[in-house]
């Protein structure tokens, strides 16, 4: 329940409060609907009735004035902070469209700042070094949370500390209690607080408070997850190359313990949380959280490990958004107009040297600029409709997620930028911001690439009305290739002027868009399939299965943005068949042949018009795209390549394909490809359509002069892109990682397909992002889709043969040829100590990168028992003009670990080499000097991790 | 006790307002604030199908040429009857049964080191390959493998078999 507070009548009245339900406790967050007022929640999301003294305070607010920026003020005792030099701490968020603030964490383990060796602000009032200090001063006290409305600034310009806070509309007050739950948390070897460290300086140690006397307990450091929720998954990552090796201990007779858990030497940059699993308790279930683990922490990131700043520049994420499934929360560079609210999060594993970290942080969100832009101008103007403003942990400059921006978003690119004034505060009345970005201080995520975009999601409808019809005749085509008797059968959804069966085409021209079914059961009723008879002619099904209804939410996508899609019914070619990829091939150009007979009926004579003149001029023969899935994703690209050879090919300008099979070996030329594979296939077990792709564009000079992209999707399986098959069983392994629910699956690669076919038939190149892999919208988010990515305008720099790369050791360097499911050549490149380096040398033309946008190529970790058990790193350097400057490729992308694809075919741990593009700005920024148009030498060096071996082909230089 | 809030004004703008925010509420085990949430939904995977006809390689017991009945004839269809000058099936039975469901992988043979991709299945463990008789050497070998998989799937005994006899 929204509500306005007209009037603003904050007066002096008498509070009263009135106690309801005391001890009680629930198990889901508060309701957003209720009396306005805030609340407050442990980081589980749980309200809480009192905070434990060294636990962190999680605040919320509802019903409050819509759209409008409100401080939230925290002070010790019965009385409101009247001005913020009698704030213990604050911040500033904005209401969304209903009046709510989701919950923020507006005061770090209660003033507990530890011992963490970064320069913190000391000297506030309630800050403590150790939580029993913490307990002593806090146990018995009050918190009061007061909520002022700010001033608005619709220009974004005003530095948001000028801006006035109002007095207090609402008061909460919750008590402090001793901390009487357990509680985990990193610390140095003496049992004292730390939030973060330099990753290789010091063992880490984890501390333990309130377990019950000797209870044995298993710690592990694990990745941070937003938020953890029994049954995730528990993988430690403490041992040798990242193998999970939990540290056991006993609590002592007070239930206290410290214990080594993380050897400097096998330590990774990252953030991290840490789970006390509670091997005494009942449940406790191995490798699974139990419902009495502790973990520190939930909502707020554990602990960091960083480096010092990387040579690849000062930028990193900051926008993201929250996910449904682990690890609840994802960097993201695209948002969604509608219902995708922008969260900003400070997870810095890279900090400037002698960064001062900061009491408080402000949100900014700002027009995109590039490098140049930022250096022309450094001043911030926000255009979220108000300035965040939060607390900072201590020790640290980590900040827990928070909303930015929230719906509707304003389509265009931006920047994020934190703010972290003009110097580290000792007290919220002495935070100001300088509404400057300072390199040396601030956060951008920005300048060399765009922040985030903000468009609409490719699964969304467009603003075309949907007409529905479909056409069919038995038997039409006496012979098609080796078959006789084939239907022409097909579904359509097309662009109309009002929705419904039947109704008037949209005027104008429309793209056309065929897809074709792949292989399953052709028939519902028993005893025809695999029956020989029934099988060679296809005749007497009384109940034929519907396999091309199965992509009816794509077809409806694409109508809806003005595109033909059609989805064709090859029953004949269907069931217990050989595969029939020629005639699958010719099936489409038949279809093809009709439309054109439907937009023109002095074409293709032979065929009817089902639809009697109605779409008669309105379908645009200039472009077409075809795709297909399995069988008929073989078929899409076979269609393209026999189109080719025709004397009057007709215009078909794109191609896709979903878990294609691939047994004719054809390969497309220069036409715009699109595949997608599906790691958990339990159909297309070796991913077939890896081949397509490595092989498109072989045929041309200069070889690969060709686009084309593809997802490589864990977790997903054969089916389930077809409704029909998905209700026919699951072909992925059970209990398989990452799994997809059917829907989910379907979302994707609804969303996917129409991207890819709208920048094609509609020239919508903001897609092309997304097939980049910059661009993630709710419809997958959270879900892991590497991209595959080559471009047409490129400068290859090696082709995975070898020429040109050299290896220093420890590192080796080592051409292979159709590593896995790939049909290429790959440099099999493996390192075991942290110096070894591969140089690739530049020469003629390749030394001039100036015209080009991205240093691109596509990397997989192989099955070596050296790689870590998560993702691998590596930097890449670029050297020009006696200068030199290098970047962490997980900056911008991840090379994960082999999906573990149970499946019938093997091996199960297949390689899949997905594209990492790194801008040349990266190579340039802070002046750094190296001469884009005149290149030295590309090298990967491996430091951390120390040890490893992937796959790595296709460098080049690329648009 | 749950937070207690309070607002400070009132809508008509003077008098007392109170609120309660987040009170009350189920009684439940009070739980660590760092505690874990409790075990989310999850979308359950829906009954696997049975892929184990497809694991491992394909054997072949045996292979016989034979002429093609009327059944036989429509499977190979008519551009083939109408190319080939003696059109002959080669049968080959495979060691184990073949899988019972239709998918885009299929089982096919490896005629004389040649791939026939449009090569039928017949239950329980016949696999058919339609050959103009002029293909066919003498001697003759025959494997079988999962399409797309052949490196992995591909028999590790090929059959010899001879053109002849040919079968009815």
């Amino acid at each position: 329940m929204a509500r306005t507070r007209a009037g603003t009548a904050f007066s002096a009245v008498v509070i009263a409060c009135i106690v309801i339900g005391a001890g009680g406790c629930r198990r889901s967050p508060p309701s957003a609907v209720g009396e306005p007022g805030a609340y407050a929640v442990d980081a589980g999301g749980r309200p809480i009735t009192q905070l434990e003294a060294g636990s962190s305070l999680h605040i919320g607010g509802r019903s409050l004035k819509p759209s409008t920026m409100y401080e939230f003020r925290l002070a010790i005792g019965d009385q409101p902070a009247q001005a913020l030099d009698r704030a213990v701490s604050f911040a500033r968020s904005s209401s969304d469209r209903d009046g709510n603030v989701p919950p923020f964490v507006l005061w770090y383990q209660a003033g507990v700042v530890g011992c963490s060796d970064r320069p913190k602000p000391d000297g506030r009032p309630y800050t403590f070094r150790s939580f029993d200090e913490a307990e002593k001063a806090l146990a018995g006290q009050t918190l009061t949370v007061s909520i002022h409305e700010v001033d608005r600034d619709p220009t974004g310009r005003a530095q948001p500390m000028t801006l006035k806070a109002r007095q207090a509309l609402v008061l909460s007050r919750l008590p402090i209690a001793r901390r009487t739950s357990p509680a985990v948390f990193v610390s140095d070897a003496k049992g004292c607080l730390l939030n973060s460290q330099l990753s290789n300086d010091g063992d880490m140690y984890v501390s333990g408070r309130n377990f019950r006397p000797g209870e044995a307990v298993e710690l592990s450091v694990v990745a941070n997850q937003r938020s953890w929720f029994v049954n995730d998954r528990i993988q430690d990552l403490t041992g040798v190359g990242a193998v999970a090796a939990p540290e056991r201990v006993q609590a002592d007779a007070d239930g206290r313990f410290t214990v080594r858990v993380w050897d400097r030497a096998n330590q990774r940059r990252g953030a991290y949380d840490v789970v006390a699993h509670r091997l005494d308790m009942r449940g406790a279930r191995p490798l699974f959280i139990s419902p009495d683990d502790i973990i520190s922490y939930l909502a707020e990131t554990g602990f960091l490990l960083y480096l010092r700043y990387p040579v690849g520049g000062p930028t990193m994420d900051l926008a993201g958004r929250m996910l449904g499934l682990s690890p609840y929360f994802e960097f993201a560079d695209s948002f969604a107009e509608t219902n995708d609210p922008v969260r900003g999060a400070v997870d810095p594993t890279y900090v400037p040297v002698g960064h001062l970290g900061g009491t408080y942080a402000a949100y900014y969100v700002v027009a995109h600029k590039d490098v140049a832009g930022w250096v022309a101008s450094n001043a911030l103007v926000d255009v979220s409709g108000g300035i965040e403003i939060h607390p900072v942990k201590a020790g640290c400059i980590n900040g827990t997620d928070v909303i930015i921006w929230n719906p509707p978003l304003a389509l265009g690119n931006y920047d994020v930028v934190v703010d972290f004034g003009m110097m580290p505060a000792a007290s919220a009345a002495t935070y100001m911001t300088d509404a400057q970005y300072n390199d040396t201080l601030d956060f951008l995520d920005g300048a060399d690439q765009i922040g985030f975009i903000v468009a609409k999601d490719p699964y969304e409808l467009g603003a075309f009305a949907v007409g529905e019809d479909s056409y069919t005749q038995d038997d039409f085509f006496a012979t098609l290739g080796s078959r006789a008797n084939v239907d022409l059968r097909a579904v359509v959804r097309y662009p109309a002027t009002m929705a419904g069966a039947g109704t008037p085409v949209a005027p104008g021209q429309h793209p056309l868009f065929v897809i074709e079914h792949g292989n399953h059961s052709s028939c519902n009723t028993g005893g025809f399939d695999f029956n020989p008879a029934y099988d060679a002619l296809h005749t007497g099904c009384p109940d034929r299965e519907q396999n091309h209804m199965g992509y009816m939410g794509l077809l409806q996508r694409l109508a809806s943005h003005g595109i033909i899609a059609v989805s064709i019914d090859a029953y004949d070619l269907t069931g217990n068949v050989p595969q029939l990829i020629a005639e699958r091939s010719d099936l489409i150009l038949k279809h093809i042949e009709l439309w054109s007979h439907m937009n023109n009926t002095a074409t293709f004579t032979g065929y009817p018009d089902f639809f009697a003149g109605r779409f008669a001029g309105h379908v645009d023969m200039t472009t077409i795209s075809v795709s297909g899935h399995s069988r008929g994703g073989e078929a899409s690209v076979g269609a393209y390549v026999r189109n080719a050879m025709s004397a009057s090919p007709f215009a078909i300008g794109s191609v896709s394909s979903i878990a294609p099979v691939d047994g004719l070996s054809f390969v497309l030329p220069d036409v715009p490809y699109f595949v997608i594979l599906p790691a958990a296939d339990g159909d297309v077990c070796p991913l077939s359509g890896q081949r397509i792709y490595d092989r498109a564009g072989s045929s041309l000079a200069p070889v690969d002069s060709t686009t084309k992209s593809g997802i490589y999707v864990y977790g997903a399986n054969h089916n389930f892109f077809n409704t029909v098959w998905a209700g026919d069983g699951d072909d992925g392994a059970a209990g398989r990682d990452d799994f997809i629910p059917a829907a989910d699956q379907q979302r994707l690669g609804e969303a996917f397909l129409s991207a890819f076919t709208r920048v094609h038939v509609k020239n919508e190149s903001v897609y092309e992002d997304l097939l980049r892999g910059k661009l993630k919208f709710p419809s997958f988010a959270g879900r892991k889709a590497f991209a595959i990515r080559h471009e047409k305008t490129n400068r290859k720099l090696e082709n995975g043969s070898g020429a040109g790369a050299s290896a220093a050791a420890p590192a080796t360097a080592t051409s292979v040829a159709s590593p896995s499911v790939h049909e290429t050549q790959a440099l099999r490149v493996g390192w075991s100590g942290g110096s070894g380096t591969v140089t690739y040398t530049l020469s003629g033309a390749q030394r001039d990168a100036s015209t080009f946008e991205v240093l691109s190529f596509r990397v997989a970790q192989t099955n070596a028992m050296t790689n870590p058990a998560g993702d691998q790193d590596f930097m890449v350097e670029l050297t020009g003009g006696g200068n030199t400057k290098a970047t962490f490729s997980s900056q911008f992308g991840r090379v994960p670990r082999p999906y573990n694809h149970v499946a019938w075919c093997t091996p199960p741990l297949q390689n899949v080499m997905t594209t990492i593009r790194i801008p040349l700005h990266s190579f340039i920024m802070n002046k750094a000097g190296v001469t884009l148009d005149n290149l030295d030498a590309v090298r990967i060096r491996f430091s951390n991790p120390g040890q490893g071996e992937m796959y790595v082909d296709d460098l080049e230089f690329s648009r | 006790m749950s937070m207690i809030s309070s607002s400070l004004g009132s809508r008509a703008g003077a008098g007392l307002v109170v609120a309660i925010v987040a009170a009350g509420g189920a009684v439940c085990r009070a739980q660590a604030p760092d505690s874990p949430r409790p075990a989310q939904t999850q979308a359950a995977a829906s009954k696997s199908e049975d892929d184990s006809a497809y694991r491992g390689r394909i054997e072949l017991r045996a292979v016989r040429v034979r002429r093609l009945d009327a059944t036989l004839e429509k499977m190979a269809g008519p551009e083939f009857l109408k190319r080939a000058k003696e059109p002959l099936a080669v049968e080959a039975q495979t060691a184990r049964p073949l899988p019972t469901t239709a998918r885009g992988t299929s089982a096919i043979l490896i005629l004389n080191g040649e791939r026939v991709a449009d090569t039928w299945t017949i239950l329980p463990d016949i696999l058919v390959a339609f050959v103009d008789r002029s293909t066919l050497r003498q001697a003759n070998t025959a494997a079988a493998a999962w399409s797309g998989a052949e490196q992995t799937s591909r028999s590790e005994k090929p059959i010899t078999f001879q053109a002849e006899p040919i079968a009815k």
